[in-house]
């Protein structure tokens, strides 16, 4: 191991010590200020030392030279780590806020008993999430079945704890349950899907992969009769129905909207940004690499699959009240935008397109995630502001208890609409910018039915998207509820993670060349 | 002063941003300036910006201002840009200064009202986002101001939140302006994709050599531009959400839904004028789709028994007249129909806001009449705005209105089946417009006035009255200098761009004359037989006379296109509901859901 490739690792090492030690802190002495500032600093110091790597590419470093490569640390996964640290420095901020209002925490004379022994302590919280962070940033970087799978486990089992952190939440534990699940099936299929593929290919490493099928198909030998063809294809349909899970993709999107809506908000933003965020970093190098002549029908059904997604999941939250909910429906159309533009990258043959392509993922991706965390923000700092004063925790996200949030807090409304202007991809925020460039990389490549799709739901979306707003702003609802208590002060944490989420995506809005020519310098072709 | 062009969008946006953020912390006064004096400034930068193009006009006859870079990538660019040239002077200082009297207008419209400073925030929110549009240099830049525009429209539609029926029309208006929205992105992006551009005016260079007239690609652009213009501007088959966008408070009514917003879409025809005339199809469709919105929109506005509606209906034709126009390439006549249009229908509606608050919020004509003794300055402003409307001699709308039948007249075939269209239309419009003057103002009256408009109110309708009847003149030969002054100036910004504009046969004097005494026959006859109708025929015989244009009514309302956007309304919630009804929340159905797709995937993967 060399210097070089310490430096390139260091990212996930630096998730990894942070988490150790907050483990050892939570042992010893249970303090939440000390457990969230180690947190956040492990956070701050990957994303610097992921962002370093993203901006003075090193020789991509291969783990290990020998044997299979695990880990592929080039510019694209520095890149897609930092973007995922960003996320989940966010969440941890938002954590932060959330669980130093929990009823346990505000102890006062006045608070009934039983309410502490409801809620968890919040040190855990913080391990859990690292460790997911961690499952993210080498699912970022994998190259291989092994470490795409150590990945993905790493994260998941970390996510079961964390949707189910709120044991006084009745929903929280079913929430937690319906995820473990069905997350455990879906990794089953990936699984199988890719035993098939070793099956057939004899290698878990997907550049090997790759020169085996081409191999095979410059040698013009039938590549092993249609049972070996059947494995192929059947391998990779599955690798997508796992993934498809994984990044909540119509139909496989059923449990999106009871999972968010069952987690505490700052995991739900994490479920949305950095668990899906991973898979789709790693999507997105898997399928750029392998060739796509012998892999029949299975682009198109994931295309189709797309399609579907962004019309389900706007046609679902048309109707939709819980803003949670609403969320998590408009995220299951936002992949199906996401995978326009991987769909615009083909497999790789062409550069160009595949360099387009990966610039508009690689833009939209961050301008997403500033959307997602932002609402979930906001919905976080309300539902802490609601459980601290009503021992329920009930329903802070229904769609009539933010009526009129604006002449009551003037600050989180502004940010809510923001986000739902960005999500919606309104001209002057981020998100028009990377549709935009989404659209482009699309039609550039001919993905005419993608593209029009994208534009149409886009236009579809914005209905609901402006109906959140449109409560905001609507006078004459919850006046009663003008209530200047102390709950509903926001941690400066919060205060400062809806900043910079909210200039994040005004930046990129207004003037996102500097950011855009930063993806093109660094990060020149994408996943290699 | 070129220099601050960057001001016109700049001081209404921030207006906007200080009565979003101080809203309710403004008294009525300080937000009633807050809320004028930007646009008025921004209006007089515009007025000094055009007089100096006028005494030096630029280099190159056009001024580019990029502010600064916004996209970047490979192989094409796109700057925050404003550009400069006759007819984006035209629109912005219409836009400017119509809003300027809208908006003091609206002082007093709006007195008293919760939503005071929300009002004027939309409303300055709104002047920026159409100078933007006017003024975007890339149609990229464009596209943010006609989103930004329909968003404000949304707003303002749904402005009194308490009637739902405001709220169904505002969703109304959003939903089926958006299927203009879609299909003006797409273009864009088919235009980046094929011509590498998006800077208008190197576009239209690029599009010319690159595309022979009548070529696929060429059609195709110019049909989605035309498509986004329709809905945007609310022609047949997309007209179905301006008569119901009236429920806004009137002074929107008279800046977004008839002096600025809906003519969008005929600045978006003219500016990409090189662009449609490779496309000769599409030309066709522009002007058959706006003489066909121009007779049903003015057979429809002679059955209206309410004041506003009846103006949107007019408005609608109007436009329809502009699209004529443009569909066979009289780029120049439809602006300057633009223009005079801009001023007499805000007039119109302003007048109209007067009225109402005198009867007592309602624009019912049937409580209305006989009120030209009770608000005598409302009723010369009317008049006037009305006359200009019509079309009667030496009124502004009759310029330029007669512009457009000229050119109907020599760019149509032999036949000349666009200007006979033409002056049908010119004849319902007077018809429509006296019947209208003599049903408010004339007749018994019926309710006391409970409200006479202050200054405020006074002072914007008489300046628009004043422009209604002079704003033609300057189009007269022989008052400016080099004489037909508008045209002059506005060919110079088409002429660049496209040479064969002007290639169009000059009329002989003969048939100049003709054209002449025929549209000012066509007005006045319209106009007596208004007169007729009103005073002279029973009421019941009235109704006979127009009972066909209700029949038009009927169909414009509840037709084909209504009946469409109900059913994709139904169809978008019926699928919605029954995707919700597989939301169970039961792990075990949502496993087998999965296992399903796992299946129904590798079948479909081995298999197909």
């Amino acid at each position: 191991m060399t210097s070089e490739s310490l430096w390139a690792l260091s990212p996930l090492l630096a998730v990894t010590a942070a988490a150790i030690a907050v483990l050892l802190l939570a042992c010893f002495r249970r303090n939440h200020a000390a457990a969230a500032t180690i947190c956040l600093l492990g956070l701050s110091a990957a994303l610097w030392l992921a962002i370093r790597a993203a901006a003075c590419p090193a020789a991509p470093v291969r783990f290990d030279d020998h044997a299979p490569t695990l880990l592929l640390l080039d510019a694209y996964a520095a890149y897609m780590q930092a973007v995922l640290f960003a996320a989940a420095l966010a969440v941890a901020l938002f954590s932060h806020d959330y669980s130093s209002r929990q009823p346990s925490h505000a102890i006062s004379p006045h608070m009934p008993r039983r309410s502490e022994a409801k809620t968890g302590p919040a040190e855990e919280f913080y391990v859990l999430l690292l460790w997911a962070t961690l499952g993210g940033g080498v699912l970022a970087a994998a190259t291989h079945v092994a470490s795409l799978f150590l990945g993905l486990e790493i994260l998941s089992v970390s996510l079961y704890a964390m949707i189910a952190y709120r044991p006084h939440h009745a929903k929280g534990v079913a929430g937690g349950v319906t995820y473990l699940v069905l997350a455990s099936v879906a990794s089953a299929v990936l699984l199988f899907g890719m035993a098939l593929l070793y099956a057939r290919w004899g290698t878990m490493d997907f550049a090997h992969l790759a020169a085996a099928m081409r191999a095979a198909e410059s040698a013009d030998a039938p590549w092993g009769g249609a049972a070996a063809e059947g494995l192929t294809l059947a391998g990779v349909a599955l690798v997508v129905v796992g993934v498809g899970f994984k990044l909540a993709i119509a139909p496989l999107h059923l449990w999106a909207a009871d999972v968010y809506h069952a987690a505490p908000p700052p995991t739900a933003a994490f479920v949305a940004t950095v668990s899906k965020g991973a898979v789709f970093a790693l999507f997105f190098r898997f399928f750029t690499t392998i060739p796509h002549e012998q892999l029949g029908g299975v682009p198109t059904l994931f295309a189709v699959l797309a399609g579907l997604s962004m019309c389900v999941g706007n046609l679902l939250a048309l109707r939709e009240n819980r803003l949670t909910r609403l969320l998590a429906y408009s995220s299951v159309a936002q992949m199906g935008y996401l995978l326009t533009a991987f769909f615009a990258g083909g497999d790789g043959e062409n550069r160009q397109a595949v360099s387009r392509a990966f610039e508009a993922a690689a833009f939209y991706l961050p301008v997403y995630f500033a959307a997602v965390l932002g609402a979930f923000g906001v919905v976080s700092v309300l539902s802490a502001s609601r459980d601290a004063t009503r021992d329920d925790g009930g329903d802070s996200d229904h769609l009539d208890a933010v009526g009129g949030l604006f002449f009551r807090r003037p600050v989180l409304a502004c940010v809510l609409t923001l986000m739902m202007m960005s999500l919606a991809g309104l001209p002057l925020t981020g998100g028009f910018v990377g549709k935009f460039f989404i659209v482009r990389a699309g039609i550039g490549t001919g993905l005419w039915t993608l593209s029009v799709l994208l534009i149409l739901n886009s236009a579809v979306s914005l209905y609901y998207y402006l109906r959140v707003c449109a409560v905001l702003f609507a006078r004459d609802m919850n006046e009663t509820l003008t209530t200047k208590s102390s709950a509903n002060k926001i941690h400066l944490s919060a205060t400062i993670a809806l900043f910079v989420l909210s200039l994040i995506v005004l930046v990129l809005g207004l003037y996102p060349s500097p950011f855009i020519e930063f993806i093109r310098q660094t990060v020149t072709w994408g996943p290699g | 002063m070129l220099d601050y062009l960057y001001l016109l969008p700049a001081l209404p946006g921030a207006a906007f941003v200080v009565l979003a953020v101080l809203g309710k912390r403004l008294s009525q006064p300080v937000a009633a300036w807050v809320g004028v004096a930007p646009t008025a400034a921004a209006a007089a930068v515009t007025l000094a910006i055009a007089a100096e193009c006028l005494a030096a006009p630029p280099r190159g006859g056009s001024f580019r201002q990029t502010l600064w870079t916004w996209l970047a990538a490979e192989n094409f660019r796109v700057d925050v840009a404003f550009y400069l040239d006759p007819l984006a002077i035209v629109m912005a200082a219409t836009v400017a200064v119509v809003a300027v009297f809208v908006l003091l207008h609206a002082v007093e419209y709006m007195a008293g009202d919760d939503g005071f400073s929300r009002f004027f925030a939309v409303m300055n929110l709104f002047v920026a986002a159409m100078l933007v549009l006017v003024l975007a240099d890339n149609l990229l830049l464009l596209y943010v101001g006609w989103e930004g525009v329909g968003l404000c429209s949304y707003l303002l539609i749904g402005f009194w939140k308490r009637d739902p029926a405001n709220g169904r029309a505002a969703r109304k208006a959003f939903l089926v302006t958006r299927v203009g929205d879609t299909a003006l992105l797409i273009g864009i992006v088919f235009l980046l994709v094929h011509l590498g551009t998006l800077d208008i005016h190197g576009l239209q260079v690029a599009a010319r050599n690159a595309w022979a007239p009548g070529a696929a690609c060429a059609v195709l652009a110019a049909a989605m531009m035309l498509a986004a213009a329709v809905a945007k501007s609310a022609q047949w088959p997309m007209h179905i959400w301006l008569p119901d966008a009236m429920a806004g408070p009137t002074p929107v009514s008279a800046l977004l839904h008839a002096a600025t917003m809906v003519t969008a879409g005929v600045y978006l025809v003219a500016r990409l004028g090189v662009l449609f005339t490779l496309a000769p199809a599409v030309q066709w469709a522009t002007a058959g789709i706006g003489s066909a919105t121009m007779l049903l929109g003015g057979a429809a506005a002679l059955t209206q028994t309410d004041l506003k509606r009846a103006l949107a209906y007019s408005t609608m034709s109007q436009i329809g007249l502009m699209f004529a126009a443009l569909g066979v390439g009289a780029a120049t006549a439809a602006i300057f129909h633009f223009l005079t249009h801009a001023v007499f229908k805000s007039l119109l509606f302003l007048a109209a806001g007067s009225v109402m608050l005198a009867v007592g919020h309602s624009s019912d004509m049937a409580r209305m009449g006989g009120l030209r003794r009770s608000l005598p300055r409302v009723y010369v402003a009317f008049l006037a705005g009305a006359a200009a409307l019509a079309g009667l001699p030496f009124f502004s709308g009759f310029f330029s209105k007669e512009a457009i039948l000229a050119e109907l007249w020599s760019h149509g075939d032999g036949a000349h089946v666009l200007w006979a269209v033409g002056l049908a239309g010119a004849f319902l419009t007077a018809w429509y417009a006296f019947r209208l003057v003599f049903l408010v103002f004339h007749g018994p009256a019926r309710v006391v006035v409970a409200h006479r408009p202050t200054w405020v109110a006074r002072v914007p309708m008489l300046s628009l009255a004043a422009l209604a009847v002079l704003a033609g003149w300057v189009q007269w030969p022989g008052v400016v200098e080099n004489g037909q002054f508008v045209a002059h100036f506005l060919d110079a910004s088409f002429d660049r761009i496209l040479p064969s504009m002007s290639l169009a046969p000059e009329p002989t004097p003969a048939t100049r004359w003709m054209l002449l005494t025929s549209a000012t026959a066509a007005a006045i006859a319209g106009a007596t037989l208004a007169w007729w109708t009103t005073h002279r025929v029973h009421a019941r015989a009235a109704e006979k006379i127009t009972q066909p244009a209700s029949l038009f009514t009927r169909v414009l309302r509840y037709g084909v296109a209504d009946r469409a956007w109900r059913a994709v309304a139904f169809a978008g919630l019926w699928i919605g509901n029954q995707l919700a009804r597989m939301q169970t929340g039961r792990v075990r159905w949502y496993a087998a859901t999965l296992a399903a797709v796992t299946v129904l995937a590798v079948l479909a993967a081995v298999f197909l």
